[in-house]
């Protein structure tokens, strides 16, 4: 029977844990949704993200990078003809509910 | 044509140079308006920073980018702007484009503790200075104003009303820096950002040092849903407790000039922090901030008039 050898353990293993802080995903509750029957295309939702996880697409709709999306909520407030809506990924405990 | 392309964020360059990652929180207002500030500069390296001074523990350098620079403290804020006089001195003999101006972003407690080492470092340098100021004086304010035990009361300061009138009044930083030989100086906020972009550009256009000072919003300090930062920052403006001007040639002019303001304590009734602090001292913001208001108004007209003579 063979044994698994052990990664090799060095001062760098550390430092992985450093590079998962580029990564949002697991922070957010829910996540922004658009309705491209209603979408105007106007930007304003790419001026407001604070991460700048809002892109465009081929079609020049907009579209949030899910790796950067923190869920704040922000771009839902400010859209003007209130095509995005929030998507429920995790579900909140109790005392965090709005 | 300018005042055409005030609401369409479509002619904006598309070129995104903040790094987002874990270093602010949901919501936040200074990454909001350090990712504008960043994308409009046409400065060849704008050093921008002051983002990690909400950070807890974790050093600024593991997130270093080749663009972004970190000013949490003096000493980071004077290494970066030797590091841009000597890259532009190597640049002026090589013949390669030479930085405009650099732009560094600054936390408020710069300003509040080393002010006059500060202002020996801009002595002959042409920087752009932004400081990024989420309030973090009026925290002291409200933890001093949690009523204490019966004992302990009489010996702790308590706050009085000249307390509160001169954190309002700390919001007048732009007309104390045109003293310092500033060449322009301004106040701009997240939640109006074409007129914060416009500021910017007019700053980075100008030559001699600038100064502008934007209001963040804190979602997780202030304590409010982390949607409404902009609306905290829309209701600030509307309420005359930030008031928008700009300083250029001795001239104030309101941005945002209001005949009828709305009501401070709705403003601060949306922030949660607040409800600890004492009702009575409450009511004394009203006339705090009205002071305020006319005082930049008066000091305006005062100007215009002297350079007319």
């Amino acid at each position: 029977m063979k044994m698994k050898k052990h990664a090799p353990i060095a001062f760098g293993s550390v430092i992985p844990i450093t590079e998962d802080f580029t990564k949002n995903d697991d922070w957010r509750f829910e996540q922004p949704v658009w309705d491209t029957q209603k979408c105007v295309r106007c930007g304003m939702c790419y001026l407001v993200c604070p991460d700048g996880a809002i892109f465009q697409n081929k079609d020049g709709y907009y579209e949030a990078d899910l790796q950067y999306c923190k869920g704040c909520g922000m771009c839902i407030q400010q859209c003007v003809t209130g095509c995005i809506s929030l998507e429920t990924v995790e579900e909140r405990a109790p005392w965090l509910a709005k | 044509m300018d005042k055409l392309s005030v609401f369409v964020p479509k002619i904006l360059p598309k070129q995104e140079r903040f790094l987002s990652g874990r270093r602010s929180c949901k919501g936040c207002g200074k990454s909001l308006a350090a990712r504008l500030i960043a994308k409009v500069s046409d400065s060849a390296d704008p050093a921008l920073g002051g983002v990690e001074g909400q950070n807890n523990g974790l050093s600024a350098n593991t997130f270093a980018h080749d663009r972004v620079n970190t000013a949490d403290t003096l000493e980071k804020f004077i290494a970066i702007l030797d590091s841009f006089n000597a890259r532009s001195r190597e640049q002026s003999r090589t013949n390669h484009v030479a930085i405009k101006k650099p732009v560094i972003a600054v936390d408020r407690k710069i300003l509040d503790t080393d002010y006059v080492a500060l202002q020996r470092a801009l002595k002959k340098q042409n920087v752009l200075i932004v400081c990024l100021d989420n309030e973090p004086a009026m925290d002291t304010l409200i933890n001093k104003a949690i009523p204490r035990p019966f004992v302990q009361n009489e010996r702790v300061h308590p706050v009085t009303e000249k307390d509160v009138r001169d954190a309002v009044r700390r919001k007048n930083l732009p007309e104390v820096m045109v003293k310092e030989d500033f060449s322009y100086s301004a106040t701009a906020c997240p939640s109006y950002p074409f007129d914060l972009i416009e500021k910017v550009k007019t700053a980075v256009a100008c030559s001699g040092n600038a100064f502008i000072l934007v209001m963040t919003p804190c979602p997780t300090g202030w304590i409010f849903n982390s949607g409404k930062t902009l609306d905290m920052g829309r209701r600030a403006v509307l309420s005359g407790y930030f008031p928008l001007f700009e300083v250029a040639n001795n001239k104030t002019r309101l941005t945002v000039d209001l005949k009828k303001r709305k009501p401070v304590q709705e403003y601060l009734a949306m922030q949660r922090r607040f409800f600890t602090f004492p009702s009575n001292l409450v009511a004394v913001f009203q006339p705090a901030v009205d002071e305020f208001y006319e005082d930049i108004k008066k000091i305006g007209t005062l100007h215009e008039i002297a350079t007319k003579k």
